[in-house]
């Protein structure tokens, strides 16, 4: 938040107060309310239009006023619905374990990535390059080579291994899209890591060096303390993003084998959008945002973040 | 069976004059643009630049999405009261949930001229509760492409063309099974249009089994029982021991017959111009859509027609361009010639017809009176039902997940109870408008 700005005060009091402000600082202080407005509206209306009254709007669409039916009936719909609570079970399942791999590996590239290594401009760059791709399009690659025919297969059978049924056994359906959001995910992660390294003092490194330390010791003492800041935000943007997941469910797998895949993203836009329940999809849509707001809450507790 | 479409062509000529050179003189600030939302992209480009010739003081403007996202596009938009869209493509068996919604414009107005130029059957696939609430556009039928060469060197003998032709089911999988042991084809056999209902209907049918919807608004599900438990294993097994692809979707799927992986493939009449323009030109033949042994031929039918969007700001240039694009013989065979689908003008099929044979003269000699036999004798309509949505939206997962190795028992009695209560819910928000 930035510092709350303070009304010049009014002209009564300033005769009986000492330090009278002069004409020119209330202009100045006029031109600070003025500057701030300009430079907030854009802001303050795109946080309005895009996010608190489509809110409000999903919250008036989830509670049928002016019917017979209970206010809170789509949330009870919603909450007997067997595909709607396995859309919770699987994005839960999703995020314990897309998170951890996508901030260990960005990570663990990013300690490398910042390493005196031989080109590692090259690598950076290779690592990055899914950012470029527009996740639908990345999907639709992915689709054509997780095919049981496709050429991930044929690899595995030319080294003599069997075929994996990429998308289409509920088994492994769900581990596929962890694949394909990872590819995309650790590269970009990875960057906010590399500036939170790039941040940390050499000289700290350098004394330890002195004192003896080994590079474990070294990222567990200097690295990971110095990356606090970082990590919250790679934690915290990274799990919402996650629990967000769409276009590769809605390009791989439209929520099978099965519904192992059905997220609740593409649950509820399923509900809206195919089977026209916006009542039902909005109660959906809300019970997404207290899922959020309580995740985000429990991390920013359990890593402060203080310096 | 030609003579006979073109004596109802000669008939219907009357009617067309009505339609034809409707062009109203040019508005003084510039064309007036319509919208028109489809699933079609590049097919509709010679019959948009044709009715701008005639009618200069419209511009159409086409926005073209995927197959698979038109539902979703089509309820987004209209359901918001979008008033950008102006007229918009529109599949039969979801025009009564269309309708329901309050989506469409009522074109009873345009009964005369429908009568006058159309089918009947086009004209009741536009049909909710007596009324028309959009133009036919096209029919369609299924039939059975088979690779030529991959049949001959496995030692199958190639179909015939005609009805009397008709392989069962039986003799198509025993066929697609020598060519897949041969090594011929990569697959024996395959579906364009996997895991969609429209695909499946006609085989569950000849089969045996109900549509799946019952009653008399046709929402009650009835998918659990021992035919279709029939069906699912037969469709389940066609992918267990590799006969047919698993993982390939539909989008996927005209290609690899295209390059010579499939032997027998189960396709429709958009596929003629695609497999002509292919590398398997010369070397691909049609035969009739097989039939279950002891059962009834069953082929499907309808496809996609044009409405106007009853939130429409320029319903009377929309009006004129769907009409155009469906009932005006020059506007259809523009429209008809891309996508090679058949049309539901009567004056236009004789153009479509030797349009086919320009494109794929030895291959189509027989399909002129394979349409009109299907569609006078086998072809079974998708329920239309305000609950089709739900219906398809289930039963193509459920299909998906057959085609996957899933258990029949579980899949089966868990799309009835998927659709049990969602058809509940339908009625439940139906008894809040």
């Amino acid at each position: 938040m930035a510092t709350p700005l303070r009304e010049p005060a009014p002209a009564r009091e300033r005769t009986a107060g000492p330090p009278t402000p002069s004409p020119r600082r209330r202009r100045t202080s006029r031109d600070v309310w003025t500057a701030a407005l300009f430079f907030l509206a854009p802001a303050v209306v795109a946080l309005l239009a895009l996010r608190i009254i489509p809110t409000l709007s999903a919250v008036g669409t989830s509670i049928p006023f002016g019917t017979d039916r209970a206010l809170l009936s789509n949330f009870s719909y919603i909450f007997s619905d067997p595909d709607f609570l396995g859309s919770l079970r699987v994005t839960l399942l999703f995020s314990l374990v897309v998170n951890p791999i996508q901030i260990g590996l960005a990570l663990a590239l990013a300690v490398l990535l910042t390493k005196k290594l031989p080109a590692v401009g090259l690598w950076r760059t290779l690592i990055l390059l899914p950012i470029a791709v527009p996740q639908a399009v990345s999907a639709i690659i992915w689709l054509v080579l997780m095919r049981p025919d496709g050429p991930l297969n044929g690899v595995a059978n030319a080294l003599g291994l069997p075929s994996v049924p990429w998308l289409v056994s509920p088994d492994v359906a769900l581990a596929s899209i962890v694949i394909v959001c990872s590819w995309v995910g650790v590269g970009y992660w990875m960057t906010f890591l590399v500036t939170g390294i790039r941040d940390i003092p050499t000289s700290l490194y350098e004394a330890s060096s002195i004192d003896g330390a080994n590079g474990w010791q070294q990222f567990r003492s200097i690295t990971l303390p110095g990356l606090r800041r970082p990590l919250l935000f790679v934690l915290v943007a990274d799990t919402v993003s996650n629990l967000l997941i769409f276009a590769p469910v809605r390009v791989l797998t439209q929520g099978g084998p099965q519904g192992s895949t059905n997220m609740i993203m593409y649950d509820i836009s399923e509900r809206a959008y195919t089977l026209g329940d916006t009542q039902a999809a909005s109660a959906g849509t809300l019970v997404l945002v207290a899922i959020v707001v309580v995740i985000v809450a429990i991390q920013f507790r359990l890593l402060p973040g203080k310096d | 069976m030609r003579a006979r479409l073109l004596r109802r062509a000669a008939a219907a000529a009357a009617g067309l004059a009505v339609v034809a050179g409707c062009a109203a003189a040019p508005a003084g600030d510039g064309p007036e643009t319509i919208v028109f939302l489809n699933p079609h992209a590049g097919a509709y480009d010679a019959v948009i630049a044709e009715f701008e010739a005639r009618n200069p003081d419209v511009r159409v403007e086409q926005q073209s999405v995927p197959f698979d996202q038109m539902v979703s596009q089509t309820q987004a938009r209209l359901a918001s009261g979008d008033t950008s869209v102006d007229v918009v493509s529109v599949d039969p068996p979801r025009l009564a949930g269309m309708v329901a919604q309050g989506f469409l414009t009522d074109e009873s107005a345009s009964e005369d001229l429908l009568e006058s130029t159309s089918s009947q059957v086009g004209i009741n696939s536009v049909t909710v509760d007596g009324r028309p609430w959009a133009y036919p556009l096209w029919t369609s039928d299924a039939f059975l492409f088979y690779n030529r060469d991959a049949l001959t060197r496995a030692g199958v003998p190639l179909p015939g063309p005609s009805d009397a032709d008709r392989l069962t089911w039986d003799q198509v999988l025993d066929g697609a099974r020598k060519v897949s042991e041969a090594g011929t084809a990569r697959y024996g056999f395959g579906i364009e249009q996997v895991d969609r209902y429209y695909a499946l209907q006609p085989i569950l049918e000849s089969m045996g089994a109900g549509p799946g919807l019952e009653g008399p608004d046709e929402l009650t599900p009835a998918v659990d029982t021992e035919q279709w438990r029939q069906f699912a294993h037969w469709y389940r097994d066609l992918y267990a021991d590799g006969l047919a692809p698993r993982g390939v979707d539909p989008g996927q799927m005209p290609e690899l017959f295209a390059s010579g992986q499939v032997g027998f493939f189960l396709t429709g009449a958009s596929g003629i111009g695609r497999a002509a323009g292919s590398d398997l030109a010369g070397n691909w033949g049609i035969a009739p859509a097989p039939y279950a042994a002891g059962g009834p031929v069953v082929t499907p039918t309808d496809s996609w027609g044009v409405g106007i969007s009853a939130y429409s700001e320029k319903q009377e240039a929309a009006r004129r361009f769907a009409r155009f694009v469906t009932l005006d013989p020059q506007g259809v065979i523009a429209a008809s010639q891309e996508m090679t689908l058949p049309p539901v003008a009567t004056a236009a099929m004789p153009a479509y017809l030797d349009y086919l044979d320009e494109v794929a003269p030895d291959e189509t000699a027989g399909v002129g009176e394979l349409l009109e036999t299907d569609l006078e004798r086998y072809a079974r309509h998708r329920p239309t039902s305000v609950g089709y949505v739900q219906f398809e939206t289930t039963m193509n997962r459920a299909f998906g997940d057959l085609r996957n190795g899933a258990d029949v028992d579980a899949v089966l009695a868990g799309a009835q109870a998927t659709l049990t209560r969602q058809l509940d819910r339908q009625r439940e928000l139906a008894g809040d408008r």
